[in-house]
């Protein structure tokens, strides 16, 4: 892989809590614009991973090098700004705040600051601006039309839809879900995936943590398969599926 | 002079050490910071005068009945004000000194703004520990320290309650599965801590004046070294009560009075910067 | 009618109503009531800006409001600086105190962050009691000459009289109202909402919520500051006492009976409980604080959005 084409890069990325090790000497590589999936049980260590590259934890080894530049262990906020967006696995939201509210929060970094826009205001331009970008992720999501509701009063699902909303407020070249179907139903699921493939086609790489391989395996360029911790498999979906480890510790946690 | 000095410092450590003690056991289950119980210890100062002195019964009783009211006003205080407003959301550090304000200046109105003393009953006599004196009573204060605080960990470990009031400190929810309602322990947590410091109150009101505003002082120090030594944790109160009270003392002597409590405050901003959660915390800030 | 006529036909009536209220009250205790319910809006203001709209209890903004009040006086009178530098020198002093407080506990979880300001009141209270050299101890300083200020002939306005103050605190509590709505209507407005809302959920969205939080305080501090250098021109005597926790325990608790995070609760809360207070001073004071403790845990339980955020709610059945 070129260098440039090399958007993610983790290496021997590890994290100990007390005596436990939730994640050993992991490390892979994120290709522009491609879906990668990481795959395991409850437990292996997949929303650690996501909490590790995006400066929620520091590491105890390794490192992540987002679009050239060192991250490891940087403040979340400065990661943000680099073009690195997560959701939440127990899905964050501004609960009394209207969708719209929520997503202008979204694109806070793309609005214009300093003192004199603090006193006066900023230009009708820009104010103009701001909206457009709300009104684009509002379009995307298909919550035009609701767009004054208060985001506690949908249910689950949807909220779930806005979150992911939000965080593309942030305009990001890598977009970290986790666990983005879980508490979905069907036609919620699906309403995802046709979201998630308009992002995709504006050249957003996806990152997708989900412990239900079957959701993951249709939708995924490549899976990597996380077990106690340590890379187990990675490779296309039809590879891991017929890689006799991942079957066997998957015995037991697979849903059919 | 050393001598006098130390014996002074045990003694002030053994009063910090019982009131923080109710208030790291409060704080570290319930995670309600209760100021209010510098009102507490002023009630139990105020009811063992009058109980002891105005009405003229043993000493001993009077105590007693300190104890028993102050720990019902805690219990109160908990049912009435504290659990409807966690429950709310809200911050019980306000609540608290809501009833601070409320107890303190009810005090006022009945007692008036003067200082009142009260007579040692017994222990007048001196006790002479290499070049310091100590009288009798204060001796027996920090015996019944010594007594209390291994007692109250050990109740916290044997006994049935004590282990329920661990299982909700360390997570209320998997507690309350098991079948053990926080609520109830909340009133008996609450009403242990304030029983001590009801205890503390009226054991000190022979030695100090003590005015409504009595314990607002010794409250903040109190909460020192709850934080200091880890919330939840007895063996970090008895080390912290140890250092703030034997250094106040130290501080006092050697240097001056003025800078004494500045000491305290220090000791508590470096502990907030160094190790948040408390020399033997286990909480994560 | 449209939302935004409805709202700037209030705002007149408001401005109006505030500048012709002192003519209909003879009463000289009156219009004592008015300039003190001034003073304490600017601070209730200010602590909501820490409190109401970002969600940071701070209880010891008393101390800096003293910080504010003793730079002014000590510009004024030991440097004889005019008013104005003096005022502008309490607010810079307030301000930096609270960069140096808020800068490192504000990385802190917001439970400590009470403690701080609580502890960091109580420490105030002790500096001005002990630094004699430069505070006169708990004697204070008495005799603080009213603010002379020259308009545009050499005459200096006449701030004895109490009207005239009144008006002085009218015209910063426009500034400090219109500062209080920047803050709330701009970038920095949403990134505070992100903070009171799910600061973590912010951090993940590149907001710095740390600088904002550091900016909001110093802002509110700076404004305690302007409030305690009018106090000490007005009263014309401070000291140790006149700034202690029991204040910073009134401003919260009219922050909280007026309704935090709106623009009006800042307004009736004061107005409400400064009367309250300065009526009972001439009874009993004790009865006073006692009611006082009964509307906070009052409020907290059945009120948390206070008299504002009822009327809000209940009344004209919107949302917050």
């Amino acid at each position: 892989m070129e260098d440039s084409e090399r958007i993610l890069i983790v290496q021997n990325l590890s994290k100990r809590f007390g005596g436990f090790d939730a994640v050993s000497d992991f490390s892979f590589e994120l290709k522009k614009g491609e879906i990668l999936g990481l795959v395991g049980s409850n437990g292996a260590g997949k929303t650690t991973v996501f909490n590790l590259i995006t400066g929620f934890l520091n590491s105890d080894q390794g490192k992540v090098i987002f679009r050239g530049r060192n991250i490891t262990n940087l403040v979340q906020h400065k990661i943000a700004r680099l073009g690195l967006a997560r959701t939440f696995q127990l899905n964050r939201l501004f609960l009394s705040l209207t969708v719209e509210e929520n997503i202008r929060i979204g694109c806070h970094q793309y609005e214009k600051g300093g003192i004199r826009r603090f006193l006066f205001g900023s230009p009708k331009r820009e104010q103009e601006e701001l909206e457009e970008s709300v009104n684009a992720v509002l379009e995307l999501l298909g919550l035009n039309s609701q767009r004054k509701k208060v985001a506690d009063d949908f249910p689950y699902g949807t909220q779930k839809l806005l979150g992911i909303g939000v965080a593309l407020g942030a305009r990001p070249t890598l977009l970290l879900l986790d666990e983005p179907f879980a508490g979905m139903n069907p036609v919620e699921a699906e309403r995802c995936i046709s979201l998630l493939c308009q992002v995709l086609e504006r050249g957003t790489t996806i990152f997708i943590v989900d412990h239900n391989m079957r959701a993951v395996m249709g939708f995924c360029d490549r899976i990597i398969v996380l077990n106690f911790g340590k890379k187990i498999a990675e490779g296309r979906p039809e590879e891991i599926q017929e890689n006799p480890e991942v079957v066997t510790s998957y015995l037991g946690s697979m849903t059919c | 002079m050393f001598s006098q000095i130390l014996l002074n410092g045990i003694f002030t450590s053994a009063i910090y050490c019982l009131i923080a003690l109710g208030l790291t056991l409060i704080l570290g289950v319930m995670d309600i910071a209760d100021f209010a119980q510098a009102g507490l210890y002023m009630v139990g100062a105020f009811l063992t005068f009058i109980v002891f002195e105005i009405w003229g019964l043993n000493f001993l009783v009077s105590v007693c009945i300190a104890i028993v009211v102050v720990s019902f006003v805690g219990i109160v205080n908990n049912i009435v004000v504290y659990q409807p407003a966690m429950r709310r959301g809200a911050n019980s550090l306000i609540a608290a000194l809501g009833i601070l304000l409320i107890i303190q200046n009810l005090a006022l109105l009945v007692f008036g703004a003067d200082y009142q003393t009260l007579q040692l009953p017994f222990g007048q006599g001196n006790v002479q520990i290499f070049n310091g004196t100590i009288t009798l009573y204060k001796s027996m204060i920090v015996l019944i320290v010594c007594v209390l605080v291994p007692a109250v960990s050990l109740f916290l470990k044997k006994t049935k309650i004590g282990r329920a009031i661990r299982a909700v400190s360390q997570n209320k929810e998997g507690a309350s599965i098991v079948g053990i309602g926080s609520g109830k322990v909340s009133v008996i947590t609450f009403g242990i801590g304030s029983a001590i410091v009801g205890l503390t109150g009226a054991l000190v009101s022979p030695i100090y004046a003590f005015d409504a505003h009595f314990g607002s002082h010794i409250i903040v120090k109190a909460f020192t070294i709850a934080i200091f030594g880890g919330l939840g944790s007895i063996p970090g109160t008895v080390v912290g009560a140890l250092i703030i009270g034997i250094g106040e003392n130290m501080v006092a002597g050697y240097v001056s009075t003025e800078y004494s409590s500045l000491m305290t405050f220090v000791l508590l901003i470096l502990i907030l910067f160094i190790r948040p959660q408390g020399i033997f915390g286990r909480k994560a800030i | 009618m449209k939302k935004g006529f409805k709202k700037g036909i209030c705002i007149s009536f408001f401005v109006i109503f505030s500048f012709f209220l002192p003519l209909f009250f003879k009463s000289v205790f009156i219009q004592h009531l008015l300039v003190l319910i001034g003073i304490n809006i600017i601070l209730v203001m200010a602590l909501d800006m820490v409190f109401g709209q970002t969600g940071l209890v701070s209880l010891g903004h008393a101390g800096f409001m003293g910080i504010g009040a003793y730079t002014c006086v000590l510009l004024v009178m030991k440097l004889k600086t005019p008013f104005l530098i003096g005022l502008i020198g309490g607010m810079v002093s307030a301000g930096l105190f609270g960069a140096l407080i808020g800068y490192p506990s504000l990385r802190l979880r917001g439970h400590y962050f009470v403690i701080i300001t609580f502890i960091c009141g109580i420490i105030f209270t002790l500096l001005f009691t002990n630094l004699i050299i430069i505070t006169n101890g708990p004697m204070g300083i008495p005799g603080i000459p009213p603010p002379e200020i020259r308009l545009f002939g050499t005459q200096p306005i006449d701030l004895k009289s109490k009207i005239n103050y009144y008006y002085l605190v009218l015209i910063f509590i426009f500034i400090v109202i219109y500062i209080k709505y920047r803050c709330k209507n701009s970038k920095m407005g949403r990134a505070l909402l992100a903070v009171r809302e799910d600061e973590d959920l912010g951090k993940s969205l590149g907001i710095h919520t740390h600088a904002y939080k550091v900016g909001i305080f110093i802002i509110s501090t700076a404004f305690a500051g302007l409030a305690g250098a009018l106090y000490a021109h007005y009263i014309r005597f401070i000291g140790p006492e006149s700034f202690t926790m029991l204040h910073s325990f009134y401003f919260f608790v009219m922050n909280l009976v007026g309704g935090c995070g709106t623009m009006v609760g800042p307004i009736i809360g004061p107005m409400l409980l400064t009367v309250i207070d300065e009526v009972s001073q001439l009874f009993r004071p004790e009865v006073a604080r006692i009611l006082f403790g009964l509307a906070l845990i009052l409020m907290i339980i059945y009120m948390p959005k206070g008299i504002a955020g009822f009327v809000r709610q209940h009344i004209f059945k919107r949302e917050i």
